[in-house]
């Protein structure tokens, strides 16, 4: 079920929320934790109900050896270390073979020349989330970080229908005491405020903005054989765009459903194309994503604790398994390294005690984002590289005929100038307008955000209803969210 | 404000900007068509159908995708038949047969129809993507200008506004002759397209892709077959027309050849009853490329051609 659809909007989530609070207003709480796990599997399996027994066993395993590992006294050390690496290895093979047996077969067959059938294994939704969030979870139980938990708190935790499918990935020292908090089982007419009111943001950036530049992006890198200078760059940045609105759209939509039921969940996002270097950026992008992977990869491996030397190859390896964690493929893995590269090249950059103007920050970051997006975004090698030879003018220049006369020395290179400089989509004429409404919109809102927040007055309720109904408009396309392939 | 009241103002503005978009669909409504299935032929058709047709009193249908929009000239059929008295042309682009079938039962059950005529291709049942079907029952409501249904109509439509929004923007390709997209009716409901081989699209003139090699699905023609059945249960001629291809691109394509033989052969072997009728218009007419506006549309010159024929085949069925 996507958030983004009528039946979600107007059936599901209402009813839910009905329901929840009808059971704890009549004091069963229990009740009303298990209508949150039962509607949270109904969400998962609205989708595909094969892969129920997948996460069902998964959160049974992993929950009854998180209680095994968190008894530390009845345990000697060794033992529970075995424990916990049979747990994270279980995870990680579960995650590996239904998300990386075909990249890895495919990879085999290139190598040796053989032809070893791929298995076609449909990704089971949501896997490699509640994949981390449990690993996570293991890790917290061995450090005897985690408290004592029942079964159906857990199975709430891992499934909560508005982060099960992308996220944010929550952490369990975060999301379980807010199940137990009995102040959290009386409507709060605050929260539910706060929640229409993200939630309505999100929607709209999903369907109207997000989905909108998804045309341009498609259209060049999926349907376009070449694509000229501006083409190339409209493709690029439509798809840069796309990805964050895409992904916010829905965390703040997550974040929004979360509050009506009065759970909390992290930001994921923030603003994060403004960030003035490469680990700002990081700081600003999936931020839960960033968080996972620093306590429970880099920080393992080391962190920063162990040299220079560790501490770059521990940064290169982070950013590599979390290019690898997005998808399986080697377009992936290059965008994971490049951003390793960057970061990397950042410290040593930042350690001789260089400085860079401001603005001359921000474009060299989100130039740099923006390229490397191109190779997260590419199905195929190719398709990247299609993208990229037109964004550095090796399929031709074409400028509008109005710079003819300012840049005619240019023709001398072979720039022409062109009424059909843009050839991508039959909607090309409109990208302009519309990437500047939503600049214009972005700097509107945080104009008046950053003037008054959010605060329940007519002004903002009118903003709210009104995008909630200029977002049911653009209802119709019901697109999945991008995060959701991964 | 109290957060209560925010929550029960946001909900009230939400429903008065909905009302209005309600309004505002129902003030388009008697003007141009609504994005109902999100299919600017499809939508443009049904509103011309309930604003500027007289179903109930058509006595010949003309159903099919562009096949039949385009390849036929319902005014001169009506006017050059002394048997066809009223000809009401409901066929739309990439129109599956499975897809009008709930229109087409809708108004031989309650209309005059005497014969029902579908011109298609082999492509009009290969596999693709289906619209979304059409409620029978609604869609007729719809034509017979029900209030209740045309409220369902306006309602489903405001789901699809945005892409009202874009067909506003690309009207001038729906309106001009010279273009695939044309989509003016004449007072039957078809249009003829003014594309000749200078003008045509390269693309769509000649060359054969594999959208074109694409097999008919066997399974599409279980709908012909009840159609032919439909003949049968409702008394009208089912008038079944395998649509004229250009000769040259078959020639240099022996797939499509094939193909379009075990078309011909299967379909002939559906429509063996009394009430239904099979021609071969691509062997009968046997056209050159004169009359042709892509490799299987035939454009003005083309659709007279056919609709004359066709003219004198009613005539021949009429005859005692």
């Amino acid at each position: 079920m996507l958030f983004n659809s009528y039946t979600y909007i107007f059936f599901f989530l209402p009813f839910v929320f009905a329901v929840y609070f009808y059971l704890n207003k009549h004091r069963l709480t229990i009740a009303s934790q298990g209508v949150l796990f039962v509607a949270s599997i109904v969400f998962y399996c609205w989708w595909k109900i094969e892969y129920l027994p997948l996460i069902l066993g998964s959160i049974l395993v992993n929950f009854y050896l998180g209680v095994s590992l968190a008894k530390q006294n009845s345990q000697g050390k060794i033992a529970r270390k075995s424990l916990l690496t049979i747990g994270i290895a279980a995870n990680v093979a579960l995650l590996g073979f239904y998300k990386y047996t075909d990249f890895f077969i495919e990879n085999v067959n290139n190598a040796f020349n053989q032809s070893i059938p791929l298995l076609n294994l449909t990704l089971p939704l949501a896997i490699s989330f509640f994949t981390f969030q449990q690993i996570a979870y293991l890790v917290d139980s061995y450090r005897g970080e985690t408290r004592d938990y029942n079964l159906l708190h857990y199975a709430v935790f891992v499934t909560f229908f508005p982060q099960l499918i992308a996220g944010p990935i929550v952490h369990h020292k975060e999301m379980m005491p807010q199940f137990d908090n009995v102040r959290n089982k009386f409507i709060s007419t605050k929260n539910i405020s706060r929640g229409l009111f993200i939630f309505t943001v999100g929607l709209f950036k999903k369907v109207v903005i997000a989905d909108t530049f998804a045309i341009w992006a498609t259209s060049g890198f999926d349907e376009a054989a070449t694509l000229n200078f501006i083409d190339a760059w409209v493709t690029s940045l439509s798809y840069t765009l796309q990805l964050y609105y895409d992904f916010s759209g829905y965390t703040e939509m997550a974040i929004g459903a979360a509050l009506l039921f009065n759970i909390k969940l992290p930001i994921n996002f923030n603003s994060p194309y403004r960030a003035l270097d490469i680990q700002d950026f990081w700081r600003r992008w999936h931020i839960t994503l960033s968080r996972f992977l620093k306590e429970y990869v880099y920080f393992p491996l080391g962190g920063n604790r162990k040299g220079k030397f560790r501490t770059y190859a521990n940064l290169m390896a982070t950013f590599i398994l979390g290019g690898l964690w997005h998808g399986a493929g080697w377009t992936f893995v290059f965008w994971g390294f490049l951003h390793g590269v960057a970061i990397v090249f950042h410290r040593l950059w930042r350690a001789s005690g260089f400085r860079c103007h401001r603005v001359l920050a921000w474009f060299i970051t989100f130039n740099f984002v923006n390229l490397s997006w191109v190779f997260f975004r590419a199905e195929t090698w190719s398709d990247a590289i299609k993208v990229l030879r037109g964004m550095f003018g090796l399929e031709g220049v074409i400028l509008p005929p109005i710079f003819a006369e300012a840049f005619s020395t240019l023709s001398k290179y072979g720039v022409s100038f062109n009424q059909n400089f843009l050839l991508l989509s039959p909607v090309h004429d409109k990208f302009l307008l519309v990437l500047s409404g939503v600049l214009a919109g972005v700097l509107l809102i945080k104009w008046w955000l950053g003037r008054i927040s959010f605060k329940a007055n007519l002004a903002v309720s009118l903003a709210n209803s009104f995008l909630f109904v200029v977002s049911l408009i653009f209802l119709v396309r019901e697109s999945p969210f991008l995060y959701f392939g991964f | 404000m109290q957060y209560r009241n925010y929550i029960k103002s946001t909900i009230f503005l939400a429903m008065f900007f909905y009302g209005l978009v309600i309004l505002a669909l129902y003030q388009i409504e008697g003007r141009f068509h609504l994005p109902v299935y999100n299919h600017a032929s499809l939508d443009s058709k049904l509103f011309f159908l309930k604003h500027h047709a007289e179903i109930e009193s058509a006595d010949t249908i003309i159903i099919g995708s562009s096949m039949g929009l385009n390849n036929v000239n319902g005014v001169l059929l009506e006017d050059s038949s002394i048997i066809v008295d009223k000809v009401v042309n409901l066929s739309a682009w990439s129109m599956k047969c499975s897809y009008f079938l709930p229109i087409v039962k809708g108004i031989v059950s309650h209309g005059n129809v005497k014969r029902v005529i579908y011109p298609a291709q082999y492509f009009d049942f290969t596999p693709g993507q289906e619209a979304e079907g059409i409620n029978s029952k609604t869609a007729f409501g719809y034509l017979s200008r029900k209030p209740v249904d045309t409220f369902l109509y306006v309602l489903k439509s405001s789901k699809n506004l945005i892409n009202l929004i874009d067909q506003f923007q690309d009207w001038h390709y729906f309106t001009n002759p010279k273009t695939y997209a044309y989509l003016v009716y004449d007072r039957t409901g078809g249009n003829q397209l003014d594309i000749n081989q200078d003008t045509a699209n390269p693309h769509r003139w000649g060359k054969v892709d594999g959208y074109t090699l694409a097999p008919f699905k066997e399974e599409s023609l279980d709908c012909l077959q009840e159609l032919a059945d439909m003949s049968q249960t409702h008394h009208f001629d089912l008038i079944f027309i395998v649509q004229p291809f250009r000769k040259t691109v078959i020639s240099a394509n022996p797939d499509l050849e094939k193909i379009m033989a075990e078309f011909d052969e299967q379909t002939k072997n559906i429509l063996k009853f009394e009430s239904t009728y099979h021609i071969n218009a691509h062997q009968l007419l046997n056209l050159d490329d004169s009359h042709f506006a892509d490799k299987s549309h035939l454009n003005i010159k083309g659709a007279n051609v056919k609709t004359r024929k066709l003219t004198e085949i009613i005539r021949e069925i009429a005859s005692p």
